[in-house]
Order: C-alpha cells, then sequence, then structure tokens
C-alpha cells in the first residue's frame, strides 16, 4: 500500500515538472516557430498592381515583414538576404524572388515600397495592402506584428514585428525559416538547397 | 614647491575633465539610408575613463531629428524603443550596435550614401559635448561559421 502511494505521488511530481518544462520550451518558442502547414498563397498589392506568391512559381521565393521606417532591424535583413543572393552564381541569383512586405501601410505606399526595395537589389519586390489583409498574410506565416505609439519621440509610433526571413521552394511550398542575425552565409546555403530541390 | 604646483595641475586637470574629454569612442559608423528611407542609426563602442556619466542627447546635421533609441528582443519580436539616456559607467565599454542601442536620425534631410562622412554630437549629462565624424556603411551580418542556419519546415 505504501508503495502504491509513493508510485502515485512520484507519477505526479514527475508529470508536474515535465509539465512545466514542456510549458517552457513552448513559451520560449512563440514567435520563432512555425505551426506545421505555414505559408501558403497570398496576394498583396505592389505599385505595379497585384501581385501573388504564385506569380513566381518555379522560383525560390525569400519574404521578409518589416517596415521602411525601420532604421536597423529590417535593413540589416534586407542586406543579408540581398548580399546571400549576390553569393550565388548569376544564373542562380535570377531564380531567386526576394520580397519584402510592409506591415505599415498607413506610411508605406506600394509606389515608395517600390522605390525602397530597388536600393537592395533590381528585381526586388515591395508589397503591402490593407490592414485585415496583411493581418490574414502574417496569420499564414506566424508573423507577429504591433502598432505601437511611442509617446515623446518623433516616430510617432512604430512597427514591432518578428525578424524573418521565410524562404519558399519553386512549388510554392515555405520550407525554411530564418532568424534574425543569420549571416548571408547561411542564407545562401539554405537558398542552394532550395535551388537543387 | 615647483613640483608642487605641477602636481596640483595635473591633478586638478584630472578631476575637471568633463565628460566629453573622458570619454573615448571607438569605430563609429552610421548605416547606409536612400531610395525613400527616411530614418537612419549610428553606432559606436564607447569606454568612459571618467566619472559615471550619461549620454543625454545628440544632434546632426543629416536629419530633423536625432534620439537615443534601443531594441528590446522579446521572444524573437523586436520591439524599437526612445530612451532618456545611455549610461556610461566608469571603465567600461558601451557598445551601440545593430540591433541595440543606437543613435537614431528620424526625418533624413539627405541621403546617406557609402562611404560618406557625417556629424553627430553627442550631449553628456554635465553638458559637455563630443563632436564625431562618421562614415557611413551598408551593415549586413558577418561570416560567422558557428552560427545557425534556416530552421526547415517539417511537413506531413
Ligand atoms: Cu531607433
Amino acid at each position: 500500500m505504501k508503495t502504491t502511494k509513493a508510485l502515485y505521488f512520484w507519477i505526479i511530481a514527475v508529470s508536474f515538472f515535465a509539465g512545466l518544462v514542456l510549458a517552457q520550451y513552448y513559451l520560449k518558442q512563440r514567435g520563432s516557430d512555425l505551426i506545421p502547414g505555414a505559408g501558403g498563397e497570398f496576394t498583396l498589392q505592389a505599385a505595379s498592381g497585384p501581385v501573388s506568391l504564385s506569380d513566381y512559381r518555379g522560383k525560390v521565393v525569400a519574404i521578409y515583414f518589416g517596415y521602411m521606417s525601420c532604421p536597423d532591424i529590417c535593413p540589416t535583413s534586407l542586406w543579408n538576404l540581398t548580399e546571400a543572393v549576390k553569393q550565388l552564381p548569376p544564373e542562380q541569383a535570377r531564380q531567386v524572388q526576394p520580397v519584402f512586405i510592409s506591415v505599415d501601410p498607413e506610411r508605406d505606399s506600394p509606389e515608395a515600397l517600390s522605390i525602397f526595395v530597388k536600393g537592395y537589389s533590381d528585381n526586388f519586390v515591395g508589397l503591402t495592402d490593407t490592414k485585415p489583409n496583411i493581418d490574414k498574410v502574417a496569420r499564414q506565416y506566424s508573423v507577429i506584428y504591433e502598432k505601437v505609439p511611442l509617446k515623446d519621440s518623433a516616430m510617432g509610433y512604430v512597427m514591432d514585428h518578428t525578424s524573418v526571413i521565410y524562404l519558399v521552394d519553386r512549388r510554392g511550398v515555405l520550407q525554411y525559416y530564418v532568424p534574425h542575425d543569420t549571416p548571408p552565409n547561411s542564407i545562401n546555403a539554405d537558398l542552394r538547397k532550395l535551388l537543387a530541390g | 614647491m615647483k613640483y608642487l604646483a605641477l602636481i596640483w595641475l595635473l591633478l586638478s586637470q584630472a578631476v575637471l575633465a568633463d565628460a566629453a574629454q573622458n570619454v573615448v569612442i571607438d569605430k563609429p559608423f552610421a548605416r547606409a539610408a536612400m531610395q525613400q528611407q527616411k530614418n537612419s542609426a549610428a553606432f559606436m563602442q564607447i569606454i568612459n575613463q571618467g566619472q559615471p556619466a550619461a549620454i543625454v542627447n545628440a544632434r546632426s546635421s543629416v536629419s530633423e531629428i536625432v534620439e537615443l533609441h534601443t531594441h528590446i528582443n522579446d521572444n524573437g519580436v523586436m520591439r524599437m524603443r526612445k530612451i532618456p539616456q545611455i549610461d556610461l559607467p566608469h571603465g567600461q565599454m558601451v557598445k551601440l550596435k545593430p540591433g541595440g542601442l543606437h543613435v537614431m536620425f528620424i526625418k533624413l534631410k539627405r541621403d546617406l550614401n557609402v562611404g560618406d562622412m557625417i556629424d553627430v554630437t553627442l550631449v553628456f549629462d554635465d553638458g559637455s559635448e563630443k563632436a564625431l565624424e562618421l562614415p557611413v556603411h551598408k551593415v549586413m551580418m558577418k561570416h560567422k561559421g558557428m552560427s545557425g542556419h534556416g530552421k526547415k519546415m517539417m511537413h506531413h
């Protein structure tokens, strides 16, 4: 009888701690992990008109969500991606489509975006849309973003956002999730894998 | 007596030196910004060899407004925030770097092209100022052998 009680105690104790560890793990992964089946088709607005992910079938697509007023996080990511593509042989580089999606349509017009992205590379595409449409794509790709008013700052407001480069294969399937601060050579290695596939 | 006067002079110099004189700035640079980019940032490494001090303001001719900012990485969500000052403890290196503390240029009046030199003046809590000339760089991550790759998606 005594041993059964002890056994129960240990089962409860062990499950409790396992639960704690799992919860901790789950919380840590928030905003840095993708749900299975994330990604998929979308249509957003470019200066030239609507653009869909499926327009780039046959190419590897690299997608980054950010905003033009971002002075640091977004430019670093966009340069890392641009450099990763530049490290490819030219005929392979042409098969990579970089896409910047602005989560700040209040400030970033499709026209301004089309100029902005050309600062990185000639074939970079800049997209945005109404908030509901951006929200839908953000949910699909598990992007977290939030408009935050900044009192006392001339910024007025900032867009807090996850900083991830999403790599989509030639069939339009999201394959890689590249965390912030990943250097160009690592992104380049992932691009090569998708280009070979 | 002569030596005493000299020692006194040296000591008083050290004590009277203001924050701007005690602070050594290393590797300052600003991030390139063009093509409709309205904002940018400057970064540097700072060592304060004197009494604890703080940067409380900054100015530059390149933008309408200059603010002191930091980034908080909240579980992968990047949150940029204005801060009232950047503390400079004695003898410690304070790094303003991409993804962290920065001098923020808001409403740029001109493009910042790679190779340009631009002006930034730091204002310290004792009122002293330090004028800097910084080069404009294109900023990206350095090659790090150990750093991780993209995470592979799991597909069913
Ligand atoms: Cu800032």
